[in-house]
């Protein structure tokens, strides 16, 4: 229904996978989803977790001549698996420039959940050619590659879990620890 | 001579015009329901709307037989006269794509008429010289009786564009508003046509007409199949693209006017040369009479389908066999006219006319449904039919429920909009002082759910009425209201309005949805003596600001932060509004947004209304300001994700409800709605920051606990989650007092604690009993199923596998049934085929 963002397609050989299925095995309990968390991980290069300062959309001309929209939005935060402070620009499809020039995309993530200010964790991958003269990091997955995270009343953060990748809340601490060793399993595995 | 001649061409030019503006501002105007009152809410009767039209057609035909030359003189400037006088009734002031009169319609169309008829005279007496002194082009005079032929033949062509444009208004979603640009289309087709095609052909003349009559009814039949091929969801995309819009604009004035330019353009055309080419007051008015008695007939011969009774084809064929009627009346007016008169070109027009009767006859025609346009995700509709008095489709919306909609307008909510309802019908009868309330009459569409809430609230005989109540018994049982066995009737208006007026009801209650007449102003509110109390509600994104409301006003929440008002009458207890004047909104302006972005403008204009009235509370101000900040969404987010949250409401909402020790329930739903919003959004700071305080000013607040309780299970804190629900089942007095009945909501909020806690048996057991009460509440079930395949129960894998049997396809139930929690697609991968 939505113009999805077409990006490059990922490596994906049955040894990686079977890695990111132990990977996953690994990751215990906590982490019901962790199949998916590792596939998700073998498609981004990474997942940078903070608060989203800027918000753009632009517009380009696809090859058949209509008008195609994409909106970046600027993160600054963390790296999710070192801890080291990151700020990223991150691009996904659809987006209003105005009222009425803009579309829709069904894989965007819900407007509210990205506006300024929001926490988010977003999981990306750079793509040298998203537009016509544009390359820059995408948001893997759509909307199923972003997730929500809050500091609780104990102080802790807690990512948020939905969809397939992080089906259930999880604290931080214990997904940086699952995405480190799933990320060492898939070094190990290129 | 001829400047004698210019001034008078020139005169004749400008009373035509008058006299059309007259006839088309009248016309646009003069429609049912001529005197309304609350059971004009779901829109008038087909028949009733027809007689109208047609009473209008006739006045019409009278007028202009009476006007006499300037009718031959400028028929050009009679019909744009005409088409200018329908596009007026875009300015009209309108009530959210519905048009309300605040005066009834048969008084707004007065003055035009009156118009019409000064103009009439004048022309009769001014003009009247000119037409002797001329010799008349086209056919020599003929008797009134002989233009049977072209009155039938013109019956006939305004039978195809009755069908068509019956279709041309379901694509373009049907609004009132969409119903008078429809009309200014075919009216300036008629005109264009009359002056591209009519003036031409120097002669004019009856045979000329009745053949261009026969052309237009022809030319319906094939624009019916582009109707067809326009009415595919595919196809209507295409369509808009052609204008560089796409399908989520249906409803606009661009796409509206587009689809009913491609559908009429090329009868439409034909009927214009028709007009053009009558050139006598005589057979104008024969035209124009036709027009009306095929417009009177129409929903009786749709209703019976004679030519598919009598060639035994099976289910009637709607709005695409009118068209096909049509062909063949105009066929046979045109026989008719060939055996009148002996003069023309007999031979061609007499074959033409059998022609078409045996091609139309012998042409197989199905019903054409017109499916909603746009839907992020497609929905196969359960039932789609059509009867005289429209379209309507039952779509499944959710748990087995169904929706049903009638060309297009729904006649009852989509599932996430019965919580809503379910909250209106109960402040309903909780307004209907302290009485008790037994029997009712119901405006509108008994539905399931419907009858149920009813039911529960004590009502135990429910009569039925609407505009469309001829097809009601086929609706309610395609949406399942039959197996409910609520006790009452579906009634005629007519015998509706006697019980009401005899005093047979307790309470009179529309419930909002479906309403697609006017909402009468308050000389139509009331039925009988007063005595009935009376409640009509209305959505507050329905424009209301040029509406008179009534002293008492009812609202009500929808459990997304948005509202509903009813107007009501007789003895009801809600609160006083001040009628402050709005300003008009005109229906030009108000048909330019998009569906949406009027239901946008309509609710930020009452809320702000009811925000600024001196009974206003810091709940009506917080909910006027959260109605200010709502912007457009996609249409791929959830209701929930569509719903802008600002702090500023947020704030004025916390600080209304700690600082007041008594808050009415529509305060208490608005609260409740916000913690619903925001727990759902999964804001969970936001959640402890909002209801912590309002939960403290009023402790054992039910919706309130369980969204904090829901906050702590987020925060991973299920210990705390199951100390604040527990606290909640065992009442507000504390130790000692009777547990009170638990909520389901409470119940599954337990059971997650529980198993967040890895007390699987515990949490087996807090379930297992409403479960078993409620079988057909899958979400107590699957939680149930859950937890006892987490305790390690066999049972659970058994009533996964019966569940997952009822709900194939289920991605959880199929894991629970081989005893894998948690899964969440029954694809292993699906990001690997579409490579992403």
């Amino acid at each position: 229904m939505g113009d999805d963002v077409r990006v490059l397609a990922p490596l994906r050989s049955t040894a990686l996978l079977l890695l990111c299925g132990l990977c996953a095995a690994l990751a215990g309990p906590a982490e019901p989803g962790g199949g998916a968390l590792g596939g998700l991980l073998s498609r981004s290069d990474g997942g940078i977790l903070g608060t989203v300062v800027s918000h753009e959309v632009r517009a380009f001309e696809a090859p058949d001549g209509e008008e195609v929209f994409f909106t970046t939005v600027g993160v600054e935060g963390t790296d999710l698996a070192t801890g080291a402070p990151e700020t990223l620009e991150v691009t996904f499809s659809g987006g209003f420039i105005h009222a009425t020039r803009g579309a829709h995309s069904s894989t965007a993530p819900p407007a509210d959940e990205v506006r300024t200010g929001r926490r988010v964790l977003m999981f990306h991958r750079h793509v040298d050619h998203i537009a016509e003269g544009f390359s820059g990091d995408v948001l893997v997955d759509g909307r199923e590659g972003l997730f929500p995270w809050f500091s609780s009343r104990r102080g802790e953060t807690i990512v948020q879990g939905r969809g397939r990748a992080i089906t259930r809340n999880v604290r931080l601490l214990q997904l940086r620890d699952t995405v480190r060793r799933c990320r060492e399993t898939l070094g190990q595995g290129r | 001579m001829d400047g004698f001649l210019k001034r008078g061409m020139t005169k004749a030019s400008a009373l035509a015009t008058l006299l059309g503006v007259g006839v088309g501002g009248a016309l646009a105007r003069f429609r049912a329901p001529l005197f309304p009152d609350l059971l004009d809410l779901s829109g008038p009767e087909p028949s009733e709307a027809a007689f109208t039209r047609a009473a209008g057609l006739v006045a019409a035909a009278l007028l202009v037989f009476a006007a006499g030359p300037v009718v031959r003189r400028a028929p050009g400037a009679l019909l744009a006269g005409a088409t200018a006088g329908v596009a007026t009734s875009l300015l009209d002031p309108l009530d959210g794509g519905l048009l309300v009169g605040v005066a009834p319609p048969w008084l707004v169309a007065c003055p035009w008429f009156a118009l019409a008829a000064i103009v009439a005279f004048v022309a009769r007496r001014q003009l009247g010289s000119y037409a002797s002194s001329r010799v008349e082009d086209g056919a020599p005079a003929t008797s009134p009786a002989l233009l049977a032929g072209v009155l039938i033949s013109a019956s006939g062509a305004t039978l195809g564009l009755e069908g068509l444009a019956r279709l041309a208004l379901r694509l373009g979603l049907a609004t009132r508003g969409e119903d008078a640009l429809l009309a200014t289309v075919l009216m300036a087709l008629l005109t264009t046509g009359g002056l591209i095609f009519g003036r031409p052909a120097l002669r004019g003349g009856a045979s000329r007409c009745a053949g261009a009559a026969l052309g237009a009814a022809t030319l319906s039949l094939v624009a019916l199949a582009l109707a067809a091929g326009i009415a595919e969801p595919l196809g209507f995309k295409a369509l808009c693209a052609r204008i560089h819009a796409d399908a989520s604009l249906a409803g606009t004035p661009t796409v509206g006017a587009f689809v009913a330019l491609v559908v009429l353009l090329l009868p439409a055309l034909a009927a214009g040369a028709t007009l053009h080419l009558t050139r006598r007051p005589a057979a104008m008015a024969a035209v124009l009479l036709g027009a009306a008695i095929a417009v009177a007939a129409a929903p009786g011969l749709l209703a019976a389908d004679p030519l598919a009774s009598i060639l035994g084809a099976g289910p009637g064929s709607g709005s695409a066999g009118l068209v096909r009627l049509g062909a063949i009346i105009g066929g046979a007016g045109t026989l008719l006219h060939v055996a009148l008169h002996r003069e023309g070109p007999r031979l061609a027009l007499g074959g033409a006319g059998l022609g078409v009767m045996l091609g139309a006859a012998g042409l197989p025609v199905r019903p054409v449904p017109v499916l909603h346009p746009w839907e992020p995700f497609p929905v196969e509709p359960l039932v789609v039919f059509e009867t005289v008095d429209g379209q309507f489709i039952v779509d499944p919306t959710g748990r087995g429920r169904r929706r049903a909609s009638l060309d297009q307008r729904p006649l009852s909510p989509r599932a996430r909009g019965l919580a809503g309802e379910a909250a209106r019908l109960r402040a309903s009868v909780e307004a209907v002082g302290p009485a008790p309330v037994r029997r009712i009459l119901f405006v509108g569409l008994l539905t399931p759910e419907r009858a149920q809430t009813l039911t529960t609230l004590g009502i135990g005989h429910v009569d039925r009425t609407a505009g469309w109540w001829r097809s009601m018994a086929l609706v309610e049982a395609a949406v399942g209201t039959d197996q409910v066995g609520m006790p009452g009737e579906v009634l005629s208006r007519k015998v509706a309005r006697q019980r009401a007026w005899a005093g047979d009801y307790d309470l009179v209650l529309a419930p909002g949805t479906g309403a697609s007449g006017p909402l009468p102003a308050s000389l139509g509110l009331r039925l009988g003596d007063g005595a009935t109390p009376i409640i009509a509600w209305r959505k507050a994104d329905r424009m209301a600001r040029h509406l008179p409301w009534s002293a008492t006003l009812l609202r009500a929440t929808d459990g997304l932060l948005t509202t509903s008002m009813a107007w009501t009458a007789g003895e009801v207890f809600g609160t006083e509004r001040p009628t402050e004047a709005g300003a008009t909104v005109s229906r030009w302006e108000w048909l330019r947004l998009k569906p949406e972005d009027r239901a946008r403008l309509a609710t930020a204009e009452a809320e702000v209304r009811i925000s600024r009235s001196w009974t206003a509370s810091s709940v009506d101000r917080a909910v006027a300001w959260h109605a200010l900040t709502q912007a457009p969404s996609s249409p791929f987010e959830s209701a929930i994700e569509q719903v802008e949250l600002s702090d500023a409401s947020l704030d004025l909402l916390r600080e209304g409800a700690v600082g007041s020790p008594a808050l009415s329930p529509f305060d208490r739903g608005v609260i409740e709605d916000a913690a619903r919003v925001l727990t759902e959004k999964r804001l969970v700071p936001e959640v402890v920051r909002f209801a912590g305080p309002i939960a403290e000013a009023h402790p054992g607040w039910p919706a309130l606990e369980r969204a904090l309780a829901r906050a702590d299970l987020e925060e991973l804190n299920p210990e705390a989650a199951l100390a604040r629900l527990e606290a909640l089942t065992r009442g507000p007095t504390g130790q000692g007092a009777a547990p009170v009945a638990e909520h389901r909501d409470t119940a599954l909020l337990r059971t997650a604690a529980l198993l967040e806690l890895d007390r699987p048996a515990d949490a087996a057991a807090a379930l297992r009993t409403m479960a078993q009460a409620r079988p057909g509440d899958l979400e107590l079930s699957l939680r149930l199923a859950d937890a006892l395949v987490a305790a390690g129960d066999p049972e659970g894998r058994q009533l996964a596998a019966r569940l997952y049997a009822e709900h194939p396809g289920h991605p959880e139930l199929f894991g629970l049934a081989q005893g894998k929690r948690g899964m969440t697609s029954l694809d292993p991968d699906p990001s690997r085929r579409d490579g992403r």
